[in-house]
């Protein structure tokens, strides 16, 4: 939790969440969420389904009120202010635009409502089709556009309004896999120079890691880990982090030794093992001890050269699996199996049974706590 | 297979229609007396129905009542509907049983009840104790249609509507209304059908100058049944109907019934 | 979807359903009441001025003979057009549940057609049909089944007939949902498992459309034992039903309270009927259950003997 209070002292904080509670009947579905974003960050909270993210967007933008806690935008406390006034813009997942209303009024409706003068709502809406560049479709019905389309109009509609605050609500799963990556590089294209403050929720990682700026994970109503992208990923807080963002094999450890410059362990099933310097971690601490899959080489049993800094196990080649990308190998090493990812076309080689060496750099060992609360 | 189950649904289709089609055939004799097939095709007595102020008034009787009702019926059920779909109570039960009633309870019982209490309250014999009672008799069918809509009807484009700096009457008015509108003008018409139909209800509450066309026909049966005249004004009060239907069935996605029930 | 637990929106609601409820409070539920009450009453005056409560009208109606046998006639033909109902329907079900755009709408007009129509307009038409002179028996006559005109009218087919043409919609419509909302996948499983068309719709299709086939009897039957005018045509003054008779006590013998407890024994008996009907569907169930478990337990016992 540190990390985020740090970041919203230091940045100029735009958005700020403070101890969201919130319970449907004895469900807790919000349990003391905050976080803070900057001016032209961009957050996504990212978690599994029901873990309460969707859940905090509505309190945002006022179509749930929180038993407690508080939101601030600019500095203003909004939780009185009904989700007409809030100045909110929202990209919904399902894009709800109105089907009765042309492309045109579609966008135009949030500036009716702020009761501008036509040529100023006629000049605003072209240049906001402009920006998604869908200049042609402005006389059309949304049912005549695709999906994609439709979601480009979305995210028009809720900037044309000029909005203080952007909300994206899983902006990607209705599309289709090949459309989601066009679509996550061209949301990404778009952002990027509006510098408005934004706060995305989805389920899906790799789109948490493209777009945003800061990565909140959410568990049952609760941030576990708020932090950049890189951070999260190479240095989880706690199992469940490490485990729904990325992949990870994971080992039951105990703590043997702890020094300035690496700790060291005892791995069940597999042996001594090293990982960097953690503070807080004491002797015979039981501990989860986890290696990413693509961070393991797998080497051939006779390399000689054993660098330092480095984790070598023997192990036995179980399977192999070719994905075209990179290849997935399963081996056993001492009592456990461990999945190692190999990118290059070197694998060719390899068959089951062969005997290998896992290698692994000790920063690559993660530590977590054993427990997940 | 498919073959005989399509034939069988034409001949069944002719039986559920045969009644009508008499009606219709036998209004167009040349004879003084009904008989269908007809004997010759005349629009005689359809002028004719003209000429009877019996009749003409009790046309427009029905036609005033069923118009009236119906626009209450679903200026009452509009806002139930709205309150059943949006709020999660136990209460909607006991208020959607409430509303629905009317339409499960034999019409000699209900319309019973009215002249009983309608009396003592002074509406006894009046047009406004005839039109409660088919208020009463046509809100169900209203609110069922209206149900259907609104259900039907996606609650994000409203809450699109509120982030966009609309308020929660501007989003319904200028969101949710035109998305529900068919609903609305189906419970009206289903509304209309069923109070310009009714026999029972308006039995009870009419009196010897309040009588629905329904009413006069079921009367003049007992006495002139083969009478050409009131074929035709009965024929007439199957093509009402059949209009309305065929207009509303323009308006509804049927098969929404089908896959609501 | 709100969850009602705040104060406002509860005022929301309560501010959506004040008027509609208050008017039909006043005007639908305030006469039922009052019609349960005067039912236990004695008529002074025609609209039963005073009031002594008394069981009397209901104890004199139950043991009267005259009452009980036109409380049988409406049960037995209303369970009669039920069942006719629930055979001749169906395949219209299947029809309509696989039918799509402007052939269905058609089906639907069709379909809703009788029951829209007044209900003087489609006994009137019955009148035409089957009277002594009318169609029907012209076309008999002249095809050779019959020499002379026949009876049709006056007797409990007619009012069979009739109740059936208006009430079928129902039925049809409540089957065909059922029917909709089976799984296509369902039937080629079953086909693919070598079931023959015939097969797969009785052992896959037909179970799963009988919760259509129990709302629209349901429908059907409650609506059958109110029916006033179809009877009342076409049975002719022999063939009474209980609607017919709650209306002479009213209009023609002034006497409301016992037309009214009239009326309340018909909804008793009506939605007894359904009661029982239900009953008797909970009762297969829990025996199904219970042989179920019973063969479960053997297969058990046989297992454990053998090990």
């Amino acid at each position: 939790m540190t990390d985020q209070r740090a970041a919203a002292s230091s940045a100029v904080a735009h958005l700020t969440v403070e101890g969201l509670e919130l319970s449907f009947g004895s469900h807790r579905v919000l349990n003391d969420v905050s976080f803070s974003i900057a001016e032209g960050e961009r957050l996504c909270l990212l978690g599994p389904s029901g873990c309460g993210k969707t859940t905090t967007l509505q309190v945002i933008a006022g179509f749930l009120q929180a038993r407690a806690g508080s939101v601030h935008v600019a500095g203003q406390a909004i939780d009185r202010l009904p989700p007409e006034k809030r100045n909110i813009g929202i990209m919904f997942q399902n894009y709800a635009l109105f089907p009765h209303l042309s492309i045109f009024e579609n966008i135009a409706f949030g500036l009716r409502m702020r009761r501008l003068p036509s040529a100023e709502i006629a000049q605003r809406v072209n240049e906001a089709l402009r920006l998604v560049r869908l200049a042609h479709a402005a006389q059309k019905q949304p049912r005549q556009l695709s999906g994609g389309e439709q979601q480009r109009i979305a995210f028009a509609r809720a900037v044309a309004i000029h909005p203080s605050l952007l909300l994206l609500d899983e902006p990607f799963s209705n599309l289709d896999a090949r459309l989601r990556i066009e679509m996550r590089d061209e949301l990404l294209h778009l952002l990027k120079p509006l510098r408005i403050a934004t706060l995305m929720v989805t389920h899906d990682q790799e789109e948490a890691m493209a777009i945003a700026d800061r990565v909140a994970v959410m568990r049952a109503g609760r941030i576990e880990q708020i932090g950049t992208p890189q951070s999260v990923y190479s240095t989880p807080a706690n199992l469940f982090v490490a485990q729904f963002v990325g992949e990870s094999n994971v080992l039951e450890g105990t703590v043997v030794a702890g020094t300035v410059t690496e700790t060291r362990l005892e791995a069940e099933g597999l042996g001594p093992l090293s990982a960097r310097a953690y503070a807080g971690l004491r002797q015979k601490d039981q501990v989860k001890v986890l290696v990413r899959p693509e961070r393991i080489s797998l080497l051939p049993a006779g390399a000689a050269s054993r660098e330092p800094g480095w984790n070598y196990v023997p192990a036995t080649l179980e399977e192999i699996v070719f994905l075209g990308h990179r290849t997935e190998c399963r081996v056993v090493a001492g009592a456990r199996k461990l999945m190692a990812w190999q990118t290059g076309g070197d694998m060719q080689a390899l068959r089951p049974g062969d005997q290998l060496v896992a290698a692994w750099r000790h920063d690559d060992t993660l530590v977590v706590p054993k427990d997940v609360p | 297979m498919r073959v005989i189950s399509r034939i069988y649904t034409v001949l069944f289709a002719v039986f559920l229609l045969a009644p009508i089609i008499a009606i219709a055939g036998g209004s167009l004799t040349t004879t003084n007396y009904v008989t269908f097939p007809p004997k010759g095709l005349t629009l005689h007595w359809y002028l004719q129905i003209f000429q009877q102020r019996e009749s003409i008034g009790a046309l427009g009787l029905s036609l005033a009542v069923g118009v009236a009702a119906a626009t209450l019926a679903t200026i009452l059920a509009l806002p139930v509907g709205i309150a059943l779909t949006r709020f999660k109570t136990r209460l909607n039960s006991v208020v959607y049983l409430v509303i629905m009633t009317p339409a499960m309870l034999p019409s000699v019982f209900l319309g019973l009840a009215f002249l009983v209490l309608y009396s003592p309250m002074g509406l006894g014999a009046t047009p406004l104790g005839l039109l409660a009672g088919h208020v009463m008799i046509a809100t169900p069918f209203a609110l069922s249609l209206i149900l259907v809509g609104l259900s039907a009807f996606d609650g994000t484009l409203e809450n699109a509507a509120r982030s966009l700096g609309a308020s929660p009457s501007r989003a319904f008015l200028l969101i949710t209304l035109p998305q529900i509108s068919w609903s609305l003008a189906a419970g009206w018409a289903f509304a209309f059908m069923i109070s310009f139909g009714s026999l029972e209800i308006s039995l009870f509450l009419s009196t010897s100058t309040l009588v629905t066309l329904p009413v006069q026909i079921f009367m003049a049966l007992e006495w002139s049944p083969l009478d050409p005249a009131l074929t035709a004004i009965s024929s007439g009060l199957a093509i009402i109907t059949l209009v309305v239907l065929v207009v509303a069935a323009r308006f509804v996605n049927l098969e929404r019934f089908l896959k609501r029930a | 979807m709100i969850q009602a637990g705040s104060a406002r929106a509860r005022l929301q609601w309560l501010l959506l359903i004040a008027v509609p409820l208050l008017v039909f409070g006043v005007f639908y539920c305030a006469p039922i009441v009052n019609l349960l009450r005067l039912s236990f009453a004695i008529a002074d005056s025609p609209t039963g001025g005073s009031y002594l409560p008394r069981f009397d009208l209901y104890t004199k109606l139950l043991g009267d003979e005259y009452f009980l046998e036109i409380v049988w006639r409406t049960v037995r033909l209303s369970v009669l057009t039920t069942l006719a109902c629930a055979i001749f329907c169906y395949p219209v079900s299947l029809v309509v549940a696989q039918s799509r755009g402007w052939a269905q709408t058609c089906l639907f007009i069709v379909l809703l057609m009788p029951l829209m129509t007044s209900v003087t307009v489609t006994t009137y038409g019955w009148l035409i049909l089957l009277g002594q002179a009318g169609f029907i028996n012209a076309v008999l006559i002249g095809v050779g089944i019959l020499d002379r005109p026949q009876r049709l009218l006056q007797n409990e087919t007619a009012i069979v007939v009739g109740l059936m043409q208006v009430l079928s919609v129902f039925m049809v419509l409540s089957v065909a949902a059922a029917l909709q909302s089976v799984d296509p996948n369902h039937v080629r499983a079953a086909r693919s498992l070598g079931a023959s068309p015939w097969s797969a719709f009785w052992r896959i299709v037909f179970p799963q459309s009988l919760p259509g086939l129990r709302t629209g009897s349901l429908l059907v039957f409650s609506l059958s034992m109110s029916a006033y005018a179809t009877p009342g045509v076409l049975g002719g003054p022999r063939l009474k039903f209980v609607s017919f008779l709650i209306y002479q006590q009213a209009m023609q013998l002034l006497d409301w309270p016992r037309a009214a407890s009239m009326a309340v024994l018909l909804l008793i008996v009506t939605t007894g009927m359904l009661g029982l009907a239900s009953a008797y569907g909970q009762l297969k169930a829990w025996r199904q259950q219970r042989a179920q478990s019973a063969g479960l337990a053997m297969t058990a016992t046989s297992q454990a003997g053998a090990a």
